[in-house]
């Protein structure tokens, strides 16, 4: 298997295209909210299994697995801010939104349901508590109102600055980042 | 700009400490060697810092060290790694019942405020 840097690297870029789809598909209003969902979530999933892997993470283990975002992408957003922000100052009200932000992120996933507490997920028609079937594209998600909040805009600067700067550390001349290459 | 490696924990786990409302106790991450010999320190000056979060607001999930580049604008010149558990994780930690990766250790508390816990 090749090295976690080339692994990371693998990682990084698609995140960084993802959240480039997920970006464009916010202008196009004939796409529906959990189609839009997907590639924020995928994004998300992506960039945290690239710092993982960095940090010696297997990359095989990540393949096949899922849920890696709540806790992960918490921490690579605090990164990202003491990157960006010369003052703290409201830093944390920031950060206990993008907790809540990253939690429902991961719940997206439909791999995870919270021990079916949360069968709610942008890719599979679901049973609710009351036996109905719901489907994704009839759903209303808690992500989509969440980042549009004032602090929810600051996580989306604060995610794509995470991307971007992760594709520079670990592009090359031939593999230069879909984000810098789109904006 | 600091260059000591344990200067730089410091200013890191502080800044983390300022934006995080629930992190309640920051460590550093040594080797085993480093605990037991006091040694290598001249051979992993430019290793990563390592910092071991105990978070009361985050959920549970492990050990998952992530990795990040240095960032020198913010007075962080070398590359860190953070691992972020909840309290009962960190208790789990240190009763041995979950573990960091081969070779590292819980090291030395960095107080949230100067010289007090």
């Amino acid at each position: 298997m090749s090295d976690g840097t080339a692994w990371a690297q693998g990682y990084a870029l698609q995140a960084g295209a993802d959240l480039n789809t997920w970006f464009v598909l916010q202008t196009v209003t004939d796409v529906a909210e959990c189609h839009r969902l997907l590639f924020l979530q995928m994004a998300c999933e992506k960039a945290c299994k690239a710092h993982l892997i960095l940090g010696g993470s297997s990359p095989e283990t990540l393949q096949t697995s899922h849920g890696y975002v709540a806790n992960p992408l918490t921490i690579v957003i605090k990164q990202q801010i003491l990157r960006l922000s010369a003052s703290l100052k409201g830093m944390r009200g920031v950060m206990e939104h993008v907790r809540h932000v990253a939690e429902e992120i991961e719940i997206l996933n439909p791999a995870i349901d919270r021990a079916g507490k949360r069968p709610d997920n942008c890719e599979y028609p679901w049973e609710d508590s009351s036996g109905a079937v719901r489907s994704p594209l009839t759903w209303s998600f808690h992500p989509s109102r969440l980042v549009t909040a004032p602090a929810g805009r600051t996580f989306l600067k604060l995610l794509r600055a995470s991307i971007e700067q992760l594709c520079d550390f670990l592009s090359t001349p031939e593999t230069p980042s879909p984000l810098r290459v789109k904006s | 700009m600091l260059v000591n490696r344990e200067d730089l924990a410091e200013a890191l786990a502080r800044k983390h400490y300022e934006v995080e409302s629930g992190l309640t106790h920051v460590y550093h991450i040594q080797d085993k060697l480093d605990l037991s010999q006091q040694v290598c320190v001249e051979h992993t000056r430019a290793a990563p810092i390592r910092l071991l979060e105990v978070n009361e607001n985050t959920v549970p999930s492990g050990i998952m060290p992530l990795s990040f580049g240095p960032a020198p604008a913010s007075g962080i010149t070398l590359p860190s790694v953070i691992v972020e558990v909840t309290p009962a994780e960190f208790a789990r930690i240190q009763s041995d019942d979950l573990q960091l990766p081969e070779g590292w250790a819980v090291g030395k508390l960095i107080p949230k405020f100067n010289g007090v816990e």
